[in-house]
């Protein structure tokens, strides 16, 4: 799909009387993946719920605005790094409900042939390797594959997802700022949902937003809506650009809300119910929903249509994984080292 | 054929890797530095020169994002030789190197590698404890991962090239005292190990140990240094009238067990000397092998000779109290001969 | 303490013996060295000791079993031992009818058993297996660490077995020691006489394979005869003895068999026609034997006086060495030292020699007579190579008959 030019300055972006004029194919891909997310989630919820998937789950209802807003703005050969947190990061990026699916019911045709679960989904072929479950740890990395687009002379760029916990691990600090000296081609997306499991943001800081910390490194950072799905595409855009012209990484705080627990076991008693109102009502699916259908003149059919295909898409999903053979356990041992 | 130092043959190594490849290239601390040392033992003295500062990539202190970045660099198609300054610093990226580089390509199921070189120095110097560790160890316990150990030059060229040419991460594990670094740099106490290192490209296949020694009364697997005071031993101990076979093991994972075996077979003892300290050091687990695999074959219990369980030492009697010497080596042959 | 009591190796050829039956019940008293089981061996039934005093608290083997030597087959324990183990088991019991009242009995630790085990490395155990090599025989010959037997210790054990030579049981040699056993005993070294007599003799037990033939001849007539002769003599008369009537004798008989009078190298048979006699003469240094050439052409007087000259120089170790070699059969007289009869030892390259025994007087049955006659015992040994049986009991019968009427020596 062919990108439009956007000639936007960080002034307009903030308007909504100056939307971009995205193809009706894109935003209308927009908001099935949106959905996808959040049928795919619920529907795992469900089956772990059930006791059909083995392991737990860390949902990433609510939050879906970050990853299709990211992922509307970069192409299939730029690298992803995801976290514990995948499923949504790897949907939009282009892995297939049905590796995903089959890889939480660790099956031989899932995403990692079952040796990975859940926190670990990811296709190389769509350049997203497997998310890493380490807080921190995947920023290092995405900023590797940053300064091999810079070093093959390629314009490519690295998107690292993480959390707002993250940005306290040392390994944070050391690749922002390698990134930042570097001039390295890299997005640093906070996906800041206030919660770093279940401890608030003003316990890990003193400072009121992650994106204040870009100061300290010498790069640009900026805080936005993250349920705004075309305020994230826009920011997401102009920090490509950036990148894409060797001006460095940029630091893009997308405050948002995670809608369920941490994981599966997490009661959420740390949250009072007033403020869990608050963020449904600010639900990323169904602003933007009505902003296709006030907005843009989509049929309300068409975006009923593309909900009956979620549900084909993820019954399929189902189906295939729990068809699907359960590794050889010789497969044990396999898949090591490089012969 | 030149004659070189451990220093110049690794130097000579990533030269030649890099003028073959241009994938590969090189970060660390102070390796490139205009008017620096080439690394703290010389060994990419001159390469920022010939490459530039882009392929001799000098890094902020930042162990952790080191060992990420060539990772991510390396899952990306490049094939990078990174370095810690001192091995004790490898703990400050074990995260990097046991959670992320040793497991990626098992949890991707087997879709993608990673190509790295991690070249740590180790070994005692009078500089304190925190300088100061052997930790093969706590690498050759990480699947996913490999380590070699070079202690000649020849070794020193021809493994480092294998390293780099491996789709695996690889640790290259070098000892201060081997390398023979010249002017400001200079070791105290080094041994001058000046080989014989042929100018064409030829590689040392990971995973085969070699005998420096060949004898038929016991077994000493020793590497690195230790390797330098078991043939000093064996030497020793040959006057009495015992001939030890002396192996250097060159690569601890994957470890050349049927070199090891079937020594043993001829001898029936076996002695491992190591650098670091004894319990669960790589000693043990060749020890718990060998006693599985060779039991029949073995007429006296496995010795290991390490170092104490301690840290390393600062004053320079405590510290040849610390580090396995010559004495230690026929002490422990003689208990069993 | 409890003591193990375990299978005595007793057997030579096999690892594993019966244990026919307990000489005691559970519970006994036992001594020790009193008789406490009996065992079979494929040899033998035997009774076996108990190795400590005490009771016999268990019993692991059942009696009609095969069980392994070194196996341990029942216990023996303290007498206090026993009555607290006895104790124990009560209390046990009772804690679980009772409510616990008592503090859990502390057993005594059982410390060091007979320490009978024998540690011997993995590399030495495979060696053993495969030479077949049972753990007894090395007890105590272990040489490495803690006293293990290792490989060498197995190496050394191989190489005694092939220059084994057969020893006293160790109920001789060990009640001496060293110094006790050395300390009567002079070292001499062989005379140039005896060294030449030793290699002579080993090189005929080796080379030749011996038979002697007896018969008792009747001597009476011949010692008449000689008698007779010498009452006929002057003084300076050489004056025959036995002897030299038996060499002519036995001269007459060679010419009649001539394979008695020959020479063997091991590949061909030299007969002579001479007869060339070598007698055996007893001297301080030694056995000499003298040989008297062409005897058969002696007259008695000449043959006394020949064999009185070499004879007495034979004493006075005035011989040359040719008078020493050549001689194609020897006569050997131990009667006068009281021989009844012998088996003399053959003189290679010669195929045959006489032994002559001591006369005495017999009572005999002659033509149905009962009557005393004089008696001697000869003994010829052949070489089987070249003579047979059959041959050297017809030269012993032509002797014979030829000294029982030595009136035909004239015929």
């Amino acid at each position: 799909m062919k990108e439009k030019e956007m000639n936007l300055t960080q002034d307009q972006a903030q308007t909504e009387s100056a939307y971009p004029s995205l193809p009706k194919e894109k935003l209308l891909w927009m908001y099935r993946t949106m959905v996808l997310i959040r049928r795919f989630e619920e529907t795992a919820n469900d089956l772990y719920m059930q006791g059909r998937i083995p392991s737990t789950l860390h949902l990433y209802i609510g939050q879906e605005a970050v990853a299709v807003g990211i992922s509307a703005a970069i192409r299939r050969e730029d690298y992803v790094m995801s976290t514990h947190r995948p499923h949504g990061h790897a949907l939009a990026k282009g892995v297939s409900a049905k590796a995903i699916m089959a890889e939480l019911f660790g099956k031989a045709s899932g995403a990692c042939k079952g040796k990975g679960g859940s926190m670990h989904v990811g296709d190389i072929a769509v350049n997203m390797p497997p998310a890493i479950a380490i807080v921190g740890g995947n920023v290092p990395i995405a900023a590797g594959l940053a300064l091999a687009a810079k070093m093959q002379r390629k314009d490519f760029v690295s998107v690292c997802y993480f959390g707002d916990g993250a940005a306290n691990e040392g390994d944070w600090h050391e690749a922002v700022n390698c990134a930042a000296i570097w001039n390295l081609p890299l997005l640093l997306v906070c996906e800041n949902n206030l919660y770093a499991a279940s401890t608030p943001f003003n316990k890990a800081f003193k400072i009121d937003y992650v994106a204040q910390r870009s100061e300290a490194y010498g790069i640009p950072g900026t805080s936005i809506d993250g349920n705004d799905v075309m305020e994230v595409f826009r920011t997401a855009y102009e920090a490509v650009a950036r990148a894409r012209r060797g001006d460095g990484p940029t630091l893009i705080e997308c405050l948002t809300y995670r809608q369920c627990g941490h994981s599966r076991s997490d009661p959420r008693t740390y949250r009072s119910k007033e403020e869990e109102e608050f963020w449904k009502a600010k639900d990323p699916i169904l602003r933007f929903k009505n902003y296709l259908l006030t907005k843009k003149d989509i049929d309300e059919k068409e975006l009923s249509a593309l909900d009956v295909s979620v549900e084909e898409e993820i019954k399929e999903a189902v189906e295939f994984a729990e068809a699907s053979p359960e590794p050889d356990p010789a497969e044990v041992y396999t898949d090591v080292l490089k012969e | 054929m030149a004659k070189m130092t451990i220093a110049e043959a690794l130097r000579q190594a990533i030269r030649e890797e890099m003028q073959r490849d241009e994938r590969v290239f090189c970060l660390g601390e102070d390796i490139g530095i205009p008017g620096g040392f080439g690394g703290a033992f010389t060994v990419t003295l001159g390469l920022s020169e010939e490459f530039g500062h882009e392929r001799i990539l000098d890094t902020p202190i930042s162990e952790a994002a080191i060992a990420g970045i060539a990772i991510g660099a390396a899952i990306a198609g490049m094939r990078p030789i990174a370095d810690v300054q001192y091995g004790d610093f490898l703990f400050n990226m074990m995260d990097q190197l046991a959670n992320e580089a040793a497991k990626l390509r098992y949890m991707s199921g087997g879709t993608l590698s990673v190509p790295l070189v991690m070249r740590a120095p180790v070994g005692a110097t009078a500089r304190g404890a925190q300088h100061a560790q052997s930790l093969e160890a706590f690498f050759t316990h990480v699947p996913g991962l490999k380590v070699v150990c070079p202690a000649t030059a020849y070794d020193a060229k021809g493994l480092l090239k294998s390293a780099v040419r491996d789709d695996n991460p690889v640790l290259v594990f070098e000892h201060k005292l081997l390398y023979g670094s010249k002017g400001a740099r200079t070791e105290k106490g080094t041994l001058s190990i000046v080989g014989d290192v042929p100018e064409d490209d030829y590689t040392v296949p990971i995973g085969k140990g070699v005998i420096r020694r060949e004898g038929k009364d016991v077994t000493i697997v020793a590497n690195l240094l230790m390797l330098y005071r078991a043939l000093s031993a064996a030497e020793t101990l040959a006057q009495q009238g015992i001939e030890a076979e002396v192996i250097d093991p060159r690569t601890l994972l994957p470890l050349d067990e049927e070199l090891i075996f079937n020594s043993i077979k001829k001898t029936g003892r076996l002695v491992i000397v190591e650098e670091d300290n004894l319990t669960n050091g790589w000693g043990a687990e060749v020890a718990a092998r060998m006693a599985d695999k060779a039991f029949f074959w073995l007429d006296a219990p496995i010795k290991r000779v390490a170092a104490p369980d301690v840290p390393p030492p600062f004053a320079p009697v405590l510290e040849r109290n610390y580090v396995p010497n010559e004495e230690k080596i026929i002490q422990a042959v003689l208990s069993i001969v | 303490m409890t003591v193990e009591i375990l299978m005595p190796p007793l057997s030579q050829t096999s690892d594993t013996l019966v244990l026919v039956s307990w000489l005691k019940d559970i519970g006994d008293a036992v001594k020790k060295g009193e008789n406490l089981f009996t065992v079979e061996t494929d040899k033998a039934t035997l009774e076996v000791e108990a190795p400590a005093d005490g009771i016999l608290t268990e019993i692991l083997v059942q009696p009609q079993s095969e069980v392994k030597a070194g196996t341990c087959i029942g216990k023996i324990g303290s007498p206090q031992e026993v009555k607290s183990l006895a104790a124990a088991t009560v209390n046990a019991s009772t804690i679980h009818t009772e409510e616990k009242k008592q503090p859990f009995q502390v057993l005594p630790a059982q410390t060091a058993k007979a320490e009978k085990r024998v540690f011997i490395s993995p590399r030495a155990k495979r060696l053993m297996q495969e030479k077949g090599i049972l753990p007894e025989v090395l007890i105590g010959k272990g040489s490495g660490p803690d006293g293990a037997i290792v490989e060498r210790d197995i190496q050394k054990y191989l190489l005694a077995l092939q220059h084994a030579v057969s020893q006293p049981s160790p109920a001789f040699t060990s009640s001496l020691t060293s110094q006790e056993r050395f300390a009567n005993v002079q070292t001499s070294a062989l005379s140039p006489t005896r060294k030449v007599i030793a290699q002579r003799m080993l090189e005929s037990h080796r080379t030749i394979p011996p038979v002697t033939y007896q018969r008792e001849v009747i001597v009476t007539a011949l010692v008449e005869l000689r008698q007779r002769l010498l009452d006929q003599l002057h003084e300076e008369q050489p004056r025959p003895s036995l002897t030299d009537f038996l060499i002519a004798i036995a001269c007459r008989v060679l010419m009649q068999f001539p394979l008695l009078n020959s020479t063997f190298d091991g590949e061909q048979i030299q007969s002579s026609s001479d007869v060339h006699l070598a007698l055996a003469v007893d001297t301080e240094r030694g056995l000499v034997a003298p040989v008297i050439f062409k005897a058969q052409e002696k007259r008695l007087s000449e043959l006394s006086a020949v064999r009185a000259d070499l004879a007495a120089r034979a004493k006075a170790s005035q011989l040359a060495p040719h008078e020493l070699s050549g001689a194609t059969f020897t006569l050997t007289n131990l009667g006068m030292l009281g021989i009844d009869s012998f088996t003399p030892i053959i003189n290679p390259p010669q195929v045959a020699i006489l032994g002559v025994g001591r006369i005495r007087e017999a009572a005999v049955q002659v033509s149905g007579q009962l009557c005393f006659q004089k008696m001697i015992n000869f003994s010829l040994t052949c070489d089987h190579r070249v003579i047979d049986g059959a041959m050297a009991a017809r030269f012993l019968g032509a002797f014979a008959s030829l000294v029982e009427r030595p009136e035909m020596l004239l015929y």
